[in-house]
């Protein structure tokens, strides 16, 4: 009878501490490999606009308790928040446009006449300059803004891809790890000296052509412009499809590689240990799984804290300008 | 983009050929800016979804 009561003590306190115990213990491990890992770090490679976005939605790391716990209301009430603040320039703008179209329009409407001519080429032309000057300010700083973000993003990537790179070399994927990381280097050096030293100047002087030609049909620049614009939109569909094609095939084979490496590591673990192999195997594949539940932390993390340092600049442009 | 396109609507309706040809020109400009940046986007979200996905050959 007493070996019973303590048997059921024991039974119960164990039911007990033991999931209080596993909780904290992956916590803690979780924590620590953060820390080490370098992913602790990466919040503070953001922009200070999104490391606020991010705030305000509760995520201050790369923890993956805070990451699952954002809820749709508060997300759009952050998207909407930021769209509210990016249109409000744009629309001020459009209001004195409105106003001088309405102008151009009444003394058109009132057919004045200057000399001889009719006022409302001369009309059109002051319209199309106030214009001019309403509309260009806002553009070239949405243009500026836009370089920043990009260059901006292409120096999370570069923070962000060594880390993901070891994350996934010490979960067992060191193929995969390799082909992204070189891939991902390469391209976000490649897109941080672009916007540095050619979106900004190119636009610009797109922009400077367009309006040059739109004001003044005699300088017939319009074919030149269609040219680029078309240039710019099939070189950026072509590096689009050349890097997805790129990445996926590195994937597939990389991924297949890997797969094996791990099979035959819990293999020789498994055999050729005597007496625990099969323990000591199992425990491999949960910490590969521990492991690989922070690369999936930082991952997300990366796709939240892209599409935010992306969203003021995509609603600039899109709602207003 | 979307202020600019009904600006140079309403530019249409007055028959106000020079701004609005001024309007959509811009118009176009903001169009490459908001390509560029949704091309860099794309490439960040591709990249990391690919790695995310890749975890299932890890074992």
């Amino acid at each position: 009878m007493k070996r019973m009561v303590c048997l059921m003590l024991a039974l119960f306190l164990l039911a007990i501490l033991a999931p209080i115990a596993r909780a904290e213990t992956t916590e803690d491990y979780y924590a620590e490999q953060m820390e080490e890992s370098g992913a602790a770090d990466l919040p503070e490679e953001l922009p200070m606009e999104t490391q606020n976005a991010l705030e305000e939605l509760g995520i201050r790391g790369t923890d993956w308790q805070a990451l699952t716990a954002i809820t749709p209301e508060s997300l759009f009430s952050e998207i909407g928040g930021m769209a509210e603040e990016s249109a409000q320039g744009p629309l001020q703008a459009a209001t004195s446009v409105i106003a001088v179209l309405l102008l151009c329009a009444l003394c058109n409407g009132m057919k004045l006449s200057l000399g001889d001519k009719p006022l409302g080429g001369v009309i059109g032309m002051v319209g199309a300059l106030c214009v001019c000057t309403t509309v260009v300010g806002p553009v070239v700083a949405c243009i500026e803004h836009a370089a920043q973000v990009v260059q901006a993003a292409a120096g999370f990537l570069l923070a962000c891809v060594p880390v993901l790179a070891g994350i996934m070399l010490a979960a067992g994927q060191p193929a995969s790890a390799g082909s992204y990381n070189l891939l991902m280097m390469a391209v976000g050096n490649v897109i941080s000296i672009l916007s540095a030293s050619i979106l900004v100047p190119g636009l610009n002087i797109y922009l400077a052509l367009s309006i040059v030609s739109a004001i003044s049909p005699g300088v017939n620049l319009g074919g030149i412009c269609n040219a680029f614009h078309k240039v710019v939109k099939w070189v950026l569909g072509f590096c689009m499809t050349v890097f997805a094609g790129l990445l996926t095939v590195h994937s597939i084979v990389a991924s297949s590689m890997d797969e094996t490496t791990a099979k035959a590591a819990k293999f020789v673990v498994s055999s050729f240990v005597p007496v625990v192999g099969s323990a000591l195997g199992d425990a491999l594949q949960t910490v590969t799984g521990c492991v690989k539940l922070l690369k999936s932390g930082v991952g997300a993390f990366g796709l939240l804290a892209g599409a935010l340092i992306f969203y003021p600049s995509f609603c600039s442009a899109c709602s207003g300008w | 983009m979307v202020t600019l396109n009904v600006c140079a609507g309403a530019g249409d309706i007055f028959e106000l050929k020079e701004i609005t040809s001024l309007l959509r020109a811009v118009a176009k400009a903001v169009e490459l800016i908001l390509a560029i940046v949704l091309c860099c986007l794309t490439v960040l979200t591709v990249s990391t979804a690919i790695v995310l996905l890749m975890g299932k050959g890890g074992g």
